[in-house]
């Protein structure tokens, strides 16, 4: 039980005490009501009462003293009226202040009169006879219509008065009003102190009520207050749980991450490594398909040169198994065109050895030589498959570069275009050579009358391993490896695009924003 | 000390107030008598007081210069002053005076208005007609 109560929330109690505190100052407010109207009711009936008997008394004195003709009998008899009236004086009190009798001449007369008067200071006493216009006239009136005694309160005069009016009846005929005066101020008094006590009961109540609704307010805001701290609670309880899900998650992700990062330099390393490795693998691989083509170009080279020397020692070995005289001269200028054919051989040699050398250092060179040194070496295989070499030189500025590694480029566009014009069967296959520059840029153009390189490859021919060719064992190489060489290691930008007769490449080298 | 205080307040304001009283149905009834705005008035010294603050009369200390006289008894004055109209305070001098053509007493309690007719012809006045109810 005391476990239930501990548990029942303070509002609560708070409540219940609040309305049983209202509760019982309204009680209390009530029976006060009540019992103050009982006061003031028997109070009044008390003062009443005791008037009556009073004004009976005195009725009964007067009947039996002037058995009828009352106004007559007292105009007549001075002893018997100043006789009664101090018998009237008897009951004259600070409480009781005016006791007099009055009538009318007549009942429709609007007019009293007195008859006697009770009063003890001679100032204050009327005359008998004298006309008298009270004040609330239809109360007078209708106590001579009904015949029965009434009282009423002055409600406009400014003194706290009442008047009682008793009829004196003789023969069923009303002859005259006792009339007495009675002051309500000890009555008042004790209303005012009930109406005092009233005042406070209703203060009290009124403060009950405030505080009731004070403790209403305070508990449906408490209340809410509660409500949303559960509500706050429960929604807490839930997101911490998920924090803690979520913090769980986090570790171990930042424990993950934190193994990760451990090896994630190693890793960046070993890719960057395989990278290298794999460039230097694709330019190997692309520099043996080069050679394998160099060889080609050099057994064109070395062709004519050796069918010459040939012819010339097979006429040498011929005119001395014919037993020819051989004379010196002639003899020493074939050995001399032998051995120029040789040197050419060893030029040759010279030229694809040099073509291969890896650029080390930087060297000063026009784009004229860099194209006129690639040609050397190209131009055999060109003129042999029919294809037009134009040359166009506007350029005759050196810049500084790699000139192998440029003519390794030169030479793979050069091949390339051979190709595709061969590809194609063009009829008349043209490679264009064009050089330009102005104080910052070199620029190399070289274009075929191939038709052109189609849209939907030509974002894709710089990319590793893509080549149209592979049915010829291309390694599509080439071109990734021209854009490297160009881009990254001379600083120059290599693109691509078509004209009305074919594709263009254009290679700008010397101070180029990338 | 503070009761005593406010019943002396009390007591104060219910006499100025009856004075009031009196001076407003003074200033309301007598000049209908006399179809002046104002009226030079000789009074005994009660009525004194009660006309000290009003508009209406201008109290005069020769009864010669008054046109009115407001108050009880007025015997001991000449006999010309006695000859002019008197507004009687008591039931007694009103019931007694020759020249009392109307009276405003209290008895009771109660506030009584009384006129005489004859005594108002003697002197040439004119009643109202809502007075007229009060007159004999």
């Amino acid at each position: 039980m005391i476990e239930k109560i501990k548990d029942l929330k303070a509002t609560y109690i708070f409540n219940i005490i609040a309305i049983l505190l209202l509760l019982g100052a309204f009680s209390i407010y009530t029976m006060f009501e009540q019992t103050r109207k009982n006061i003031v009711d028997i109070n009044i009936k008390a003062h009443i009462d005791y008037i009556d008997t009073v004004t009976t008394n005195i009725s009964r004195f007067i009947k039996k003293s002037i058995p009828n003709n009352l106004h007559k009998t007292l105009k007549d008899d001075e002893k018997l009226r100043f006789s009664i009236e101090q018998n009237l004086q008897f009951f004259i009190t600070n409480r009781y202040r005016y006791i007099y009798v009055v009538d009318k001449e007549s009942i429709k007369s609007k007019e009293f009169r007195f008859l006697l008067d009770g009063a003890i200071d001679l100032d204050e006493k009327s005359e008998f006879d004298e006309s008298y216009i009270p004040l609330n006239l239809p109360f007078w009136n209708k106590v001579y219509e009904n015949k029965e005694a009434l009282y009423f309160k002055h409600s406009d005069t400014y003194a706290v008065w009442m008047t009682y009016l008793k009829p004196i009846v003789i023969n069923n005929k009303v002859e005259a009003i006792i009339v007495i005066d009675f002051s309500l101020q000890e009555h008042d008094l004790i209303v005012s102190s009930l109406d005092k006590l009233d005042s406070s009961f209703e203060k009290v109540l009124v403060f009950a009520l405030f505080i009731f609704l004070v403790i209403i307010i305070f508990s449906y805001a408490d209340m809410k207050r509660e409500n949303a701290k559960k509500t706050l609670y429960t929604k807490l309880k839930k997101t911490n749980k998920v924090l803690k899900q979520r913090t769980r998650e986090l570790k171990l992700k930042t424990k993950n991450i934190l193994e990760f990062n451990k090896t994630l330099e190693q890793k960046v390393k070993n890719e960057i490594d395989k990278n290298k490795l794999q460039d230097q693998q694709m330019l190997q691989q692309s520099r043996l398909a080069q050679m394998g083509e160099m060889i080609s170009m050099i057994a064109h080279q070395w062709r004519q040169p050796l069918t010459a020397i040939s012819s010339r020692t097979n006429n040498l070995i011929f005119k001395i198994m014919m037993g020819e005289e051989m004379k010196r001269d002639l003899f020493q200028q074939e050995l001399s065109y032998i051995d120029e054919y040789s040197q050419h051989l060893s030029k040759t040699i010279d030229d694809f050895r040099g073509f291969f050398k890896d650029d080390k250092i930087k060297q000063k060179a026009t784009l004229e030589e860099i194209v006129k040194s690639t040609l050397d070496i190209a131009q055999i295989s060109l003129e042999n498959k029919n294809i037009t070499m134009k040359t166009n030189f506007q350029c005759n500025l050196e810049l500084e570069t790699y000139p192998n590694e440029v003519k390794q480029v030169v030479l793979n566009l050069i091949k390339n275009a051979e190709d595709i014009l061969i590809e194609n069967k063009i009829e008349n296959p043209i490679i264009t050579i064009e050089t330009s520059c102005d104080d910052i840029y070199k620029q190399l153009i070289i274009k075929d009358n191939a038709g052109g390189i189609p849209n939907e490859i030509m974002l894709k021919i710089f990319d590793p391993y893509f080549s149209t060719k592979k049915s010829k064992n291309g390694t599509g190489l080439g071109l990734y490896m021209s854009k490297t060489i160009i881009e990254e290691h001379c600083a120059g930008k290599l693109t691509v695009s078509n004209d009305k007769d074919g594709a263009v490449f254009k290679l700008v080298l010397g101070e180029i924003d990338v | 000390m503070k009761k005593l205080f406010f019943i002396l307040i009390l007591i104060y304001g219910i006499l100025n107030a009856k004075d009031n009283y009196e001076l407003k149905l003074y200033e309301n009834i007598l000049p209908l008598f006399f179809k002046t705005d104002t009226i030079d008035v000789y009074v005994d010294s009660q009525t004194k007081d009660i006309l000290k603050n009003s508009e209406r009369f201008k109290v005069v200390l020769n009864c010669n210069d008054a046109t009115l006289f407001i108050g009880k008894d007025f015997s001991h004055l000449s006999q010309a002053c006695q000859e002019k109209p008197i507004f009687c305070t008591s039931y007694r001098s009103f019931k007694d005076n020759k020249n009392c053509f109307g009276a405003f007493y209290w008895r009771k309690g109660r506030p009584q208005i009384k006129f005489k007719l004859d005594v108002i012809k003697t002197y040439e006045l004119q009643i109202s007609e809502k007075l007229r109810k009060y007159a004999k």
